[in-house]
């Protein structure tokens, strides 16, 4: 249909995902992995690298800008250098109780190179959201994304960020809801001295299947990149996160940290944390690493200690578990409104 | 003028209490009475710091044998935050750091949680304010610590001056301080002490664990006791430290042994 093509994950990237069988046992394809004709089929990052270079290669033109891109794709938002764009597989019928929403916030105290994006997706059956971002020099980015799936129905996220030549990206994420939610970040930083800057947080509960895929290139000199990322895990839900830092040979003096960390809140509750790193140059630095743990059984006995009830103090020690990986300089701007869910769902969840 | 009939504030009896099935505390006897200031010494490991988790109420220390009354309640069957409402406070050997939480929604829900326990509104925020400024100036803490992760990254010092501002901000009738003093330079040994004497009333009590007869020198307290091997063998008064600094705390245990 265009250059942007669906496959099912192969073997070889299967360790994105974690076996669905317990959840849709119907679904359950050979090697555990999700496959089924009806289901949503996860974007190989493969092919989303493709398309990107694609992509890439005839940004300079903006004519041609768009008409690489699939003919089912509308563009819903150009500002001032962020350019995004949504995509419907031809296989996937939109009608029924579907809803897509994208909200678009502009900082009031906004400088004229600050944008914010607020994506959300809100779907109540099988579906694929795809979202490209192009990031202009120089531009600063400031993005939101909190991925919500409502009802028990499978939903893919694609969300592919190119930053060009000293370009500033920095996405907030939370993806929370009921169901199987897949999620696969492509950061490409293309453009010498670009950088990015990725908070997530994998909110789980009841038999939710989270899979957070994370994929970071950096691509040229000097580019930077910097993944924080929090899951909790209650009841029976499955989450897995696979982060990957790719540093290209053309891609000296980069440097690249991945910190992933996961909360088991329940026994049953399973967390797979995968870092992976990628380099192909010297000079460079890197650093990844994953820990997974329970409450902190000390922390919570020193909140008590304060007279803070059991279940206050619970409360107090996942938000902060969560709140850690956004900057305190943070509060009370855009991150705010992801934190508020944050401490809503963790109230809820505590409860 | 005390008066005659008076209820202690705290009283051990009889304590035998450890981690899992092994006893650290081995028959333990303290009473504490209101106003009193109590010092325990004692080597490393006799069980000093187990004597306070297990009077905070830490869930891994196991009480074996023997009660607990604080105030004239059973403090054994009270939850740690319920001890804390009542008016119990540990000030931690070694405080905990909790990234991402900031001191300051911290001390907030502590003061307005121990206020909701004794059936006072909360404080406002103004109220507040002027309260933890007065604090923080008093131990020479900088109202910076306010916007950071509580204990996070904080020094060794500023960690146990934070224990103190926290016991000031929620007004305890019974302070324990496990080795508040270790690890202090000299100027703020000064200024934690300074800080425990301002608090000294005919309604409080402090139990100080210290390594330090100097610390003694300052606090002037009314009992002084070693523990050994997780019992409080002697009790006296300012005269102990001084014996002790004098002649170890292997003569105590040979004592001990020939009593
Ligand atoms: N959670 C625990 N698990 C196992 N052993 C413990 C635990 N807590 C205390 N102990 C043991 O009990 C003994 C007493 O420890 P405690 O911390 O009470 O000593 P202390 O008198 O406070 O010593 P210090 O002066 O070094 O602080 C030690 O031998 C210690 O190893
Ligand atoms: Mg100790």
């Amino acid at each position: 249909m265009s250059s942007i093509q669906i496959s099912s994950p192969s073997v070889k990237e299967s360790y994105k995902y974690t076996s669905i069988s317990r959840l849709w046992p119907g679904l359950g394809g050979q090697n555990g992995t999700a496959h089924h004709s009806e289901s949503p089929i996860a974007l190989s990052l493969t092919h989303l690298a493709r398309a990107v270079s694609e992509i890439l290669k005839h940004l300079s033109d903006p004519l041609l800008q768009f008409s690489l891109l699939p003919h089912n794709i509308s563009k819903i938002q150009s500002i001032g250098g962020l350019d995004a764009f949504q995509n419907f597989p031809e296989h996937l019928s939109l009608e029924g109780p579907q809803q897509i929403y994208h909200y678009q916030l502009l900082s009031t105290q906004s400088h004229s190179n600050f944008f914010n994006l607020l994506v959300r997706s809100t779907l109540s059956q099988p579906a694929i959201v795809n979202l490209y971002a192009v990031i202009d020099p120089g531009k600063n980015v400031e993005i939101q994304l909190d991925c919500v799936s409502q009802q028990a129905f499978p939903l893919t996220v694609n969300v592919v960020f190119v930053v060009l030549e000293g370009g500033h990206l920095h996405v907030n994420q939370v993806l929370r809801g009921c169901g199987l939610m897949r999620c696969n970040i492509f950061v490409i930083l293309h453009g010498e001295g670009s950088q990015s800057h990725f908070n997530g947080v994998v909110l789980s509960g009841q038999e939710t299947h989270h899979d957070l895929a994370l994929e970071v290139r950096h691509l040229a000199r000097e580019t930077r990149s910097l993944q924080k990322v929090r899951i909790l895990g209650w009841d029976a839900s499955v989450s897995a996160f696979g982060g990957k830092i790719f540093v290209a040979p053309q891609a000296p003096l980069s440097e690249a940290y991945l910190e992933a960390r996961s909360l088991a809140l329940s026994e049953e509750s399973f967390i797979y944390g995968r870092p992976f790193l990628e380099i192909y140059t010297d000079n460079v630095r890197c650093s990844h690493g994953y820990t997974t743990g329970s409450l902190d059984e000390n922390a919570l006995h020193y909140l008590r200690c304060r007279a803070i009830p059991e279940q206050i103090a619970r409360q107090l020690l996942i938000q902060a578990f969560v709140k850690d990986i956004f900057p305190s300089s943070a509060v009370n701007t855009y991150p705010q409104y992801l934190i508020s869910i944050l401490e809503n769902h963790i109230c809820n969840a505590v409860a | 003028m005390i008066p005659i009939e008076q209820k202690p504030l705290l009283e051990i009896r009889n304590l035998t209490a450890g981690v899992e099935s092994k006893p650290i505390l081995r028959g333990l006897n303290l009473t504490i009475y209101a106003g009193e200031t109590h010092v325990v010494m004692g080597q490393n490991g006799s069980g000093k710091s187990t004597l306070s988790y297990v009077l905070a109420g830490k869930p891994d220390y196991v009480v074996m044998e023997g009660e607990i009354w604080f105030k004239g309640k059973n403090l054994l069957e009270m939850s740690p935050e319920a001890r804390a409402g009542e008016g119990l406070f540990l000030a931690f050997q070694y405080p905990i750091e909790i990234p991402g939480l900031s001191m300051g929604t911290f001390l907030k829900t502590a003061v307005n949680e121990v206020r909701a326990y004794r059936g006072l509104p909360s404080l406002d925020a103004r109220t507040f304010l002027a309260l933890q400024r007065e604090k923080l100036a008093e131990l020479g803490l900088s109202s910076d610590i306010m916007g950071r992760s509580v204990n996070e990254g904080f020094s060794g010092g500023e960690k146990k001056k934070n224990e103190i501002l926290q016991m000031a901000m929620l007004d305890p009738d019974l302070a324990i301080l496990d080795e508040t003093d270790s690890g202090l330079d000299l100027d703020a040994i000064k200024q934690v002490t300074a800080g425990i004497l301002k608090m000294k009333n005919s309604q409080r009590a402090f139990l100080i664990i210290t390594h330090y007869p100097q610390i003694v020198e300052y606090l002037q307290p009314d009992k002084v006791h070693i523990m050994i091997n997780g019992r409080i063998e002697y009790s006296g008064g300012i005269e102990l430290a001084a014996l002790l600094e004098k002649e170890g705390y292997e003569y105590f245990k040979l004592q001990s042994y020939q009593n």
